[in-house]
């Protein structure tokens, strides 16, 4: 009996002892080693028409960055980030901007663009439409506009922006896009 | 290890069968509530509970009714699941008596809006200042909505019961997420037609355009529904920023974090409805597997955790538990008859005792933290206790009426336990203030070691009181319950110690005269007192042994009375209910205490 007694008497200093003294001195954060990015879930491959009348795969994008836009010409807030989406493109060459209009009339779609003169210039924006909402809603679950996926260079899906959430042609959004495309 | 407790599972006869369908399946599937992951099962069970009162309400397992009520509302609204004993309430909302109290969402849906006008008020008021109608009447409009949650929350991906207009080309039976992709198209016809003149005299619109208007306001008005509908969340999380989050079906869509893999997901869901609605047990139970597969790789090694919750219900170890128990009670009744009864029934409260250890262990796996995190938790905990103890010391001294004693304590306890936590079925996570494991290991199982210690000792000198005349070796048996003693009081004393170095960490001070600080110092004068009365012959063996007998009641008092108060800040503990067995209880026991002090007393006069 007196043996059990002092058997928990010690167990239990012991813990105490370990759990006041025995912690780990905090240490400074170590740097983290750069390392291969992350697996990222790969982007569901489809089809795409671009007005003016080509047709690609989202597959064919892959060794360029791709931000994928869902948006419509009666979206208010998609009409305010199309010029940023511009910008970007214009001062990054190795970005694609895909924007997908789920528009039904695609009369408006078109209006839309031809009013976007800067549009010509850049090559790295396609546009086409996602009439009935095949690969917004049906693919990416996207109900709601605008909505944007950033995909990396290996097609993997990197983040979801959700409404007017950054300033597509800020410099701290071009930064994050140059650190994904050197990312190993 | 996964594949044979899903093996197990697959192998069990029970509830799983209904409507010809399979839910064992089903019912593993991953839903986050109340802070951790949890199977189906769970979640039907606690669902179950918090509306009608009870899980066991018919034949029916929890899970079919889970299923129908989120595959088929139409259904589920008539179904008879709100327990209203309440007559004031059932005036109120003009229902008809019924023996089970039984009542369905239809039957309520009339009266609902006028009451619920009454209960807005009552919400802004103290609990505590609500009479009991107003309070079951609080509670009733919770449950129904819970209810009207759980109903909607895959109103988004079943069958809409309007009629769309032609326009939409929506043949068939389609879907809010059908309907969806043309509702801007739609919106732009109404806004069309709603002219200021039109608006200034709608009756000028045709049935078509009124057909137009009225589904347009329909999906708004679903979607609103949708808008806070948080219950079930199934789907997790895909995106970084996210990560750990899970959503309800609408949540995940109105918030803008749906992903290939969710969109994947709902459609499985989906497959699993429509097999549901169509009663095709070949696709439901593909849905379920393929949905099943899906979250195994999304959850990982918490699928583990998941079969064990689900087979730890299945296999009602706690019942295994009290039948070995009761069979241990039966064989030692018996050892006079039949000697080889004594050994039996040591063997069956060792089984007892693993069964118990089983469920703790289990439960502490689960949840991932130390065995005792709740009231209920620290109620299996003492019973084990108690067992263990009066085992050990019976297994090396030849005391049927010991062993009976614990027993017989044991099996109280775990009767008990449902009672001292109304949610006791549902593994709930621990409030912030305790989710520290360091201390919860060595506070809490010091603390209710030395409360299974007092227990022990109480049912020792119980027996001792009986048999003061009696015993053979009365002296050695005053020298075991002085160990006892000893026992119990190292153990509640280090625990109060240990408790009072967390509450200085937690709190900032080490004591706070707390109620429940009180009660554990209580218990600790109690020991030291009766043993320093002891040594210096202040009190006979006779006071001490009853003063021992009454530490039951002290360790109850202070164990759960304090709870009772509700005050203090071990408000995690606080319980509603038990006043009354507590106090019987307590007055039964010092009546007993009594009674045999008197007859052991008259026994030395004489």
């Amino acid at each position: 009996m007196r043996n059990l007694l002092l058997l928990i008497l010690v167990l239990l200093l012991g813990l105490s002892i370990h759990h006041f003294y025995g912690r780990s001195v905090p240490q400074a954060p170590q740097p983290q080693p750069v390392s291969s990015a992350p697996t990222r879930a790969a982007a569901p491959d489809f089809p795409f028409t671009t007005l003016d009348g080509k047709t690609y795969q989202l597959s064919e994008l892959r060794g360029k960055i791709v931000l994928l836009n869902f948006w419509a010409s009666w979206c208010a807030p998609c009409k305010v980030e199309f010029p940023q989406f511009l910008a970007l493109a214009k001062e990054r060459k190795n970005v694609v901007i895909l924007a997908l209009s789920v528009d039904h009339d695609r009369q408006a779609l078109e209006k839309f663009v031809a009013d976007q003169a800067e549009l010509k210039k850049l090559p790295n924006v396609l546009i086409a439409q996602d009439k009935d909402k095949a690969v917004a809603q049906d693919l990416f679950q996207t109900i709601r506009f605008p909505e944007t996926i950033l995909i990396d260079t290996q097609g993997g899906l990197v983040r979801k922006y959700v409404g007017l959430e950054v300033d597509w042609s800020s410099t701290a959004f071009m930064g994050q896009l140059d650190g994904l495309a050197n990312a190993p | 290890m996964r594949v044979w407790l899903f093996a197990l599972l697959l192998l069990l006869p029970i509830c799983a069968q209904s409507q010809e369908l399979d839910y064992q399946i089903f019912r593993t599937l991953p839903v986050l509530e109340d802070g951790r992951l949890k199977p189906l099962d769970s979640f039907a069970v606690h669902m179950r509970t918090r509306i009608s009162g009870s899980a066991t309400l018919d034949d029916r397992p929890a899970i079919a009714w889970l299923a129908q009520t989120l595959f088929d509302p139409a259904q589920a609204a008539q179904e008879r699941v709100f327990y209203i004993r309440n007559a004031h309430i059932r005036a109120q909302f003009e229902l008809p008596s019924r023996t089970n109290h039984l009542y369905s969402l239809t039957e309520l849906a009339p009266r609902l809006e006028e009451s619920a006008k009454s209960v807005t008020a009552l919400l802004t008021r103290e609990l505590a200042s609500l009479t009991a109608d107003e309070q079951d009447l609080r509670d009733l409009h919770t449950a129904i909505l819970i209810y009207n949650q759980l109903l909607q929350s895959f109103s988004l991906l079943l069958p809409l019961p309007f009629a769309a207009p032609p326009e939409a080309k929506l043949n068939g039976a389609y879907t809010y997420l059908d309907a969806q992709k043309v509702e801007p198209k739609l919106m732009q016809n109404l806004q069309k037609l709603l002219t200021p003149k039109v608006l200034a005299h709608p009756e000028t619109l045709t049935p078509a355009q009124q057909q137009l208007a009225a589904f347009v306001h329909d999906l708004q008005k679903l979607r609103e529904g949708g808008t806070n509908n948080q219950l079930l969340r199934i789907l997790p999380a895909s995106w970084a920023e996210q990560k750990g989050e899970w959503f309800a079906p609408w949540q995940l869509l109105l918030s803008g974090q749906g992903s290939p893999t969710t969109q994947r997901l709902l459609e499985l869901w989906q497959q699993l409805a429509q097999a549901y609605r169509s009663g095709d047990a070949t696709r439901w139970l593909q849905a379920s597997q393929e949905l099943h597969e899906q979250m195994q790789k999304l959850v990982g090694t918490a699928d583990e955790r998941l079969l064990l919750e689900v087979l730890l219900r299945d296999l009602h170890v706690l019942d295994v538990t009290a039948l070995f128990l009761v069979l241990a009670m039966g064989l030692i009744a018996s050892h006079r008859r039949w000697p080889r009864a004594y050994s039996a029934s040591l063997i069956a409260a060792a089984l007892s005792a693993a069964s118990l250890s089983t469920v703790l262990l289990v439960r502490s796996y689960i949840l991932a933290r130390p065995p005792v995190g709740t009231l209920h938790e620290s109620v299996l905990f003492v019973a084990l206790i108690l067992l263990l103890g009066t085992l050990l010391i019976t297994v090396r001294r030849r005391m049927p009426g010991l062993a009976l004693a614990g027993q017989v304590g044991t099996l109280a306890l775990l009767l008990v336990a449902p009672f001292v936590h109304s949610d006791s079925e549902n593994m709930t996570m621990l409030s912030a203030v305790l989710n520290t494991n360091f201390w919860l290991t060595v506070h809490v199982l010091c603390i209710t070691a030395g409360y299974g210690a007092c227990a022990a000792t109480a049912a020792l000198a119980h027996v001792h009181l009986i048999t003061f005349k009696t015993a053979s070796d009365p002296h050695g048996r005053l020298a075991l319950l002085h160990r006892c003693s000893l026992m119990a009081l190292l153990l509640t004393a280090v625990g109060t110690l240990l408790g009072g170095v967390w509450a200085d960490q937690s709190w900032g001070r080490f004591w706070g005269w707390d109620p429940k600080e009180n009660g554990a110092l209580i218990i600790v004068l109690w020991l030291m007192w009766l043993q320093h009365a002891r040594l210096a012959g202040q009190v006979s063996e006779l006071a001490f042994t009853a003063g021992m007998a009454a530490l039951g009641v002290v360790v109850a008092q202070a164990w759960f009375g304090v709870n009772l108060l509700g005050t203090g800040l071990h408000s995690y503990g606080f319980i509603q209910g038990i006043a009354l067995g507590l106090f019987s209880y307590t007055l039964l026991n010092l009546m007993l205490i009594a009674g045999l002090w008197w007859r052991a007393k008259r026994g030395s006069h004489a």
